[in-house]
């Protein structure tokens, strides 16, 4: 396997790094038509190796299977230095530069035809560069946008808040909190969360445009986001439109942590993953 | 009466008593030379000047003066019936130092000349003392022609003029003797702003200025350990504070270096570079100094003890800053006074408390009278007024001057005869209004008249109103000062009559016009007398009393700067953001691409304003001679981003990156290399990260660390370990001996990239403890480590892990990332992500942090994070930062975290 450190962007001021298989490999390898390659958006503010090295560890399995992928840090993210345009947003600023390493990846591995992965907020991303560039034929993300429902609340009230305070931990920490032994300092304490999405009509329709211009979707969601999805049912009552699309698919993992901690639910992510880029990547030639 | 041959030996060391209050400052400086002649005196960039040293020049060069007097003047010989005034037109050095000490020892005394004051303006001063000699150094001997043709043309007399090079280094055949100086003789004259349009000379007694200098050892506590920095220009008195009163103490005086700084934080990099103790800054220049250190993160440097600040109004919410940014105890003084009262009448030194006593909106008091001097609030009838009350703050004691030179009617004016207490004491009449306060300090509460103080400078407007007035065109003109934001600038409002203001019918037309007059000030002024904002009236309204209505005078907003051609408006978003700051600190609109700072009234006070406002802006630091460099804004923001006035491009002042994966001792481990972009040191870098979650969190702090570095002249390399980041492998496979291996092979790889030997190594936490372990066998590769920087080490490995699984147990269970409780896989041994083996875990529990085995050669810091345990450090020095990381915190575990202090430390110690 060939393993590049790359950077690029107007100014080099991006760092990625691109893993591509041997040339034996690229020779043989099932997808070949017009070559199809990843790119890894970057997961809020983690380095593009990605939590515990999911990222890395992904990029080696596709590349066994002769994808090539980029992995790169969005400008002022990881490696990457700030961005050439501090007047775009950070949503066009992230299409502006997925675009480039589409392009880096096009020049350097000859693929035509993308399959965009993105956790957490590079699930949000990867939504938007998909909608304005055609090369991208899959999408593959993780606790991306969400949309509470009727039955997510009740679950919510009726089981989740009751089964959380049964635990100690749970006690522990009203009390600790009530007695101000939780004061962190300033910097370290957590802002707001950042990601909106759009409104559920708005994403009907992002959903519609890919599914017409033949864009395969899987969104896969983690019990680390169960601020919005908390059962396994519930993106078909987001979406009640699509459950008989065949190009959109999804996936609950229960029990997970948002960034899989545990290394027995990085193997399993892993594998699901890999199944669903290459399962993507074969749809796209047929 | 003492020879000058041998001049130190004359001092009977252990019998004589050290000179008193009727001595002159020379006096005091043999006496020092005569108790430490080896110890240092002057430091500046070439060398060191001992005591001895220096006397020996002040002797030799005072030799050729007094030949020199001879000479020229036979009839007076060695008497000082008229003092002979001998001007200095030097830049910071030592040899500036020496000549104006050897010009008192040969019984004259010294007119400072700004070399870059305006000819004409120099030419004045020349004429007016008279000054019949002027010493210079070799590098400015050139620049005095304009000076001479100004005097020429005016049928003065032409100085002559004398490199002090050649007095310094060779004897004089016959240097005569020198003399006990009158106490009561002239030592110096320093010329400030008149209002009429002529500088007027304050003459400045031997008494005064030991009045003054022995006040100043006294209330700022020196010591012979000192070193206080020589910043400001001569022409100012606060030069002499820097210079006099540490020589009379035995302690040093450290020149600023001549060269601009590459540092953005130039005075924080001359601070640290050369120890300094003592620095003494006008209060404009402190208030950007303050606003830089907070923008860039910067600490105020470890080595300074005394900071005190003059000239105008302190702000109170930058004080409250500079306190944050203030890690140990530093004497913090307000110092208030006129240059008739030699330097500083009275100080102000507000303790811890002040400030948590302080509601919002109060003034900072100038404080209580210094040692030797007295202060009186009087009124018009020179009556003291009750406290509380306002009236004219007056000054006393033996520290005022004796006159302005030539200037009875000035000196009759400003110094008068005031009956105080029963007795008749002379006193000087500030024009500054002030109140006792309950607590005995005075408060300030402005000027009587309209003169401003801007900098460093007490401007009288009078003086630029009667340059304007000489102006082609001008009528009449007005001068005021604007504050925004603490900053003030100067604008005048020019009347020059209807029909031409008529044909000016544009803003380009009214610029040029004012480039005009710009111009012509520039041959009259100095530059920070030049106004940055003109404002084109007809003629001026006028109150019933026909004075000019300055109330009603056009708002100084609709001014224009001084330009000529056409405006080019800013393009890019860096250009528009530059120029918005350029008008902010500017006090002018419609700033074009292509105006020169300078030329639109910019000094170097406010570059730093500029600099401070867009490092906070962007982030990216300017270093200041880059900013000189390129002084408009076109030329700037291409130098910074790469702009071309189309879109802004990634800012070229990054590093240059590069990265790759090199053979490691097992796996290739991937590499990111930091070449500064110009000034490199010839020195690398090299970080051992943090280990599991930790290197997470630290990662983009470590990143910019690097950057820091970068921009401050190291080659810096971030690499990681197999199975860690961007490299390939397992974690758990890592052993102390495959990682000592790997950072050889780090050492190697960027000795090949760089060329260079000099090698210092960062390791942050757990990194840091293995460092210590490592560096024997790593301080035998081919590169010499110089400096091992441990940031936050982690003390005791076993605790360290016993941390880690309480934390993973503790998260399996707790609902706060998993939304059901989980359980530990038996098969995996893993802790928050980090995969483990027993191998592992039994080198990370014999991990300890043992100072004994770093290698005496190896210069060793540990830069510790509030809370974090330190060990005990041993020979290395310990640095405390109060950033909190709380790495010892479970819902931090997740929480990238930011130390500026940490960088600012850091940075210090790899640059000693």
């Amino acid at each position: 396997m060939i393993e590049t450190s790359v950077r690029f962007g107007p100014k080099d001021h991006l760092a990625g790094v691109i893993r591509d298989s041997s040339p034996w490999r690229r020779d043989a390898n099932l997808f070949d038509q017009e070559r199809v390659g990843v790119v890894m958006l970057t997961a809020g503010m983690l380095p593009s190796s990605g939590p515990y090295r999911l990222h890395v560890d992904l990029a080696g399995a596709l590349a066994r299977l002769g994808l090539p992928s980029v992995r790169f840090d969005l400008s002022g993210i990881g490696e990457s230095f700030s961005g050439p345009d501090p007047s775009a947003s950070s949503l066009q600023r992230a299409v502006n530069e997925t675009v480039s390493a589409m392009d880096l990846l096009e020049a350097r591995t000859c693929s035509q035809r993308f399959i965009l992965y993105g956790l957490c907020s590079g699930a949000d991303d990867a939504m938007q560069v998909a909608l304005s560039d055609p090369r991208v034929v899959g999408l593959v993300t993780i606790d991306g946008f969400g949309y509470r429902t009727l039955g997510y609340h009740a679950r919510r009230w009726f089981r989740d808040l009751p089964r959380k305070a049964m635990t100690q931990q749970f006690w522990r920490r009203r009390w600790r909190h009530w007695r101000g032994a939780d004061e962190l300092p300033p910097s370290l304490r957590g802002g707001e969360d950042v990601r909106e999405y759009p409104s559920r009509a708005t994403t009907c329709n992002h959903l519609r445009r890919l599914v017409r211009r033949g864009v395969s979707m899987h969104f896969a969601y983690t019990g680390g986001i169960r601020e919005t999805i908390n059962h396994a049912g519930q993106f078909d009552s987001m979406f009640p439109e699509f459950i008989h699309e065949r190009r959109i698919t999804h996936r609950f993992f229960e029990s997970m942590d948002h960034t899989a901690m545990l290394k027995r639910d990085r193997d399993v992510l892993m594998r699901h993953l890999v199944e669903q880029i290459a399962h993507t990547a074969v749809a796209s030639n047929s | 009466m003492t020879s000058s041959a041998g001049a130190v030996a004359e001092w009977d060391v252990a019998t004589t008593k050290a000179p008193g209050a009727q001595s002159d400052v020379l006096t005091w400086f043999r006496y020092q030379a005569a108790m430490h002649p080896d110890r240092v005196a002057v430091v500046d960039e070439s060398r060191n000047w001992t005591y001895a040293e220096m006397l020996a020049c002040i002797d030799r060069v005072a030799g050729h003066l007094r030949r020199w007097r001879r000479a020229t003047a036979p009839s007076v010989s060695g008497d000082v019936a008229e003092p002979c005034f001998v001007g200095l037109s030097f830049d910071h050095s030592a040899e500036a130092i020496v000549a104006m000490m050897a010009v008192m020892n040969a019984s004259m005394a010294f007119v400072p000349l700004d070399p870059d004051y305006p000819a004409d303006r120099l030419a004045m001063m020349i004429a007016d003392a008279p000054i019949p000699l002027v010493l210079t150094s070799a590098s400015l001997g050139a620049s005095f022609a304009d000076v001479i043709t100004c005097l020429s043309d005016q049928q003065d007399a032409v100085p002559e003029r004398v490199q002090l090079e050649a007095w310094m280094n060779t004897e004089v055949d016959d240097p005569g003797e020198s003399v006990d100086l009158p106490i009561d003789d002239v030592a110096y004259v320093m010329y400030t702003s008149g209002s009429t349009g002529r500088p007027k000379g304050v003459c400045i007694t031997h008494r005064a200025l030991t009045t003054y200098c022995l006040a100043d050892v006294d209330v700022y506590r020196l010591r012979d350990d000192d070193r206080t920095l020589q910043f400001s220009t001569l022409n100012f008195d606060i030069a002499i504070e820097e210079i006099f009163p540490p020589l009379i103490s035995g302690s040093a005086v450290v020149v600023r270096p001549p060269e601009r700084s590459t540092s953005a934080n130039e005075l924080s990099e001359i601070v640290t570079r050369y120890g300094v103790t003592a620095i003494h800054l006008a209060t404009a220049y402190w208030h950007s100094w303050v606003e830089l250190m907070h923008a860039s993160g910067d600490r105020v440097p470890d080595s300074l003890r005394l900071m005190v600040v003059t000239g105008e109004k302190v702000s109170v919410p930058h004080f409250r800053m500079w306190t944050r940014l203030c890690d140990h105890d530093v004497l913090w003084c307000n110092a208030y006074g006129p240059t008739e009262a030699t330097v500083s009448s009275t100080v102000f030194i507000p303790g811890g408390e002040w400030l948590e006593q302080t509601a919002e909106g109060v003034n900072m008091p100038i404080g209580k009278p210094l040692k030797g001097y007295d202060a009186y609030v009087l009124d018009e009838q020179l009556r003291p007024v009750s406290p509380g009350r306002t009236g004219q703050l007056f000054i006393g004691g033996p520290a005022l001057a004796r006159e302005y030179l030539h200037r009875d009617d000035l000196t009759s004016a400003a110094f008068v005869q005031g009956n105080i207490d029963g007795k008749s004491r002379r006193l000087y009449a500030t024009g500054d209004l002030a109140r006792w306060m309950a607590d005995g300090n005075i408060e300030f509460g402005g000027r009587l008249d309209h003169q401003i103080k801007l900098g460093s400078y007490r401007i009288e407007p009078g003086e630029i109103e009667a340059a304007c007035n000489e102006c082609e065109s001008v009528m009449d003109s007005v001068v005021g000062v604007a504050e925004t934001d603490g900053k003030k600038t100067l604008h005048v409002h020019l009347a020059i009559g209807e029909a031409l203001l008529g044909r000016l019918s544009t803003n380009a037309e009214k610029a040029a016009f004012a480039a005009g007059v710009a111009d012509d000030l520039r041959e009259r002024l100095p530059v920070y007398m030049i106004p940055s904002c003109y404002v084109l009236v007809d003629q001026f309204p006028h109150t019933v009393n026909g004075k000019i209505d300055r109330r009603a005078l056009p708002d100084p907003s609709t001014g224009v700067a001084a330009r000529r051609g056409a405006a080019c408006s800013p393009q890019s978003p860096s250009q528009r953001r530059m120029a918005s700051i350029w008008e902010e600190v500017l006090g002018v609109s419609d700033v074009s691409i292509h105006d020169d700072f300078f030329l639109l009234g910019g000094s170097s006070l406010l570059v730093t304003q500029v600099i401070a406002r867009w490092t906070q802006h962007s982030g990216e630091p300017i270093p200041v001679r880059d900013f000189f460099a390129n002084p408009t804004i076109a030329s700037i923001t291409h130098h910074l981003c790469g702009d071309s006035g189309e879109a802004m491009q990634s800012s070229p002042t990054h590093p240059k990156v590069s990265a790759a994966f090199f053979e490691g001792a097992g796996q290739p481990l991937h590499g990111t290399w930091y070449s500064p972009l110009r000034a490199s040191r010839s020195h690398s870098v090299i970080f051992a990260p943090a280990w599991g979650h930790e290197w997470t969190r630290g990662y983009r702090n470590v990143q910019q660390m690097a950057v820091l570095l970068s921009q401050h002249g190291f080659d810096v390399l971030r690499f990681d370990h197999p199975g860690v980041g961007q490299s390939s492998g397992c974690d758990s496979g890592n052993t102390f001996a495959s990682m000592t291996a790997d950072m050889e092979r780090a050492i190697d790889e960027t000795h090949r990239r760089t060329g260079n030997k000099r090698v210092s190594l960062i390791g942050h936490r757990c990194g840091a403890t293995w460092l210590v372990g490592a560096i024997e066998q790593l301080q035998g590769s081919d590169s010499s480590i110089e400096h091992l920087v441990l940031w936050d080490p982690v003390v005791d490995g076993n605790r360290w892990l016993a941390m880690l699984d309480d934390f993973h147990a503790e998260t399996l269970v707790n609902h706060s990332k998993f939304p059901v409780a989980r359980q530990d896989d038996e098969d995996v041994d893993e802790a928050m992500g980090m995969l483990l083996t027993d191998a592992r875990r039994r080198e990370i529990e014999s991990l300890r942090l043992d100072m004994d085995r770093v290698p005496a050669d190896v210069a060793c810091h540990v830069v510790c994070t509030d809370g974090v345990e330190s060990g005990a450090p041993g020979p290395a020095i310990l640095r405390r930062v109060a950033d909190n990381v709380a790495w010892d915190r479970l819902d931090c575990v997740d929480a990238a975290f930011a130390s500026p202090g940490s960088f600012a430390r850091i940075l210090e110690v790899l640059r000693t």
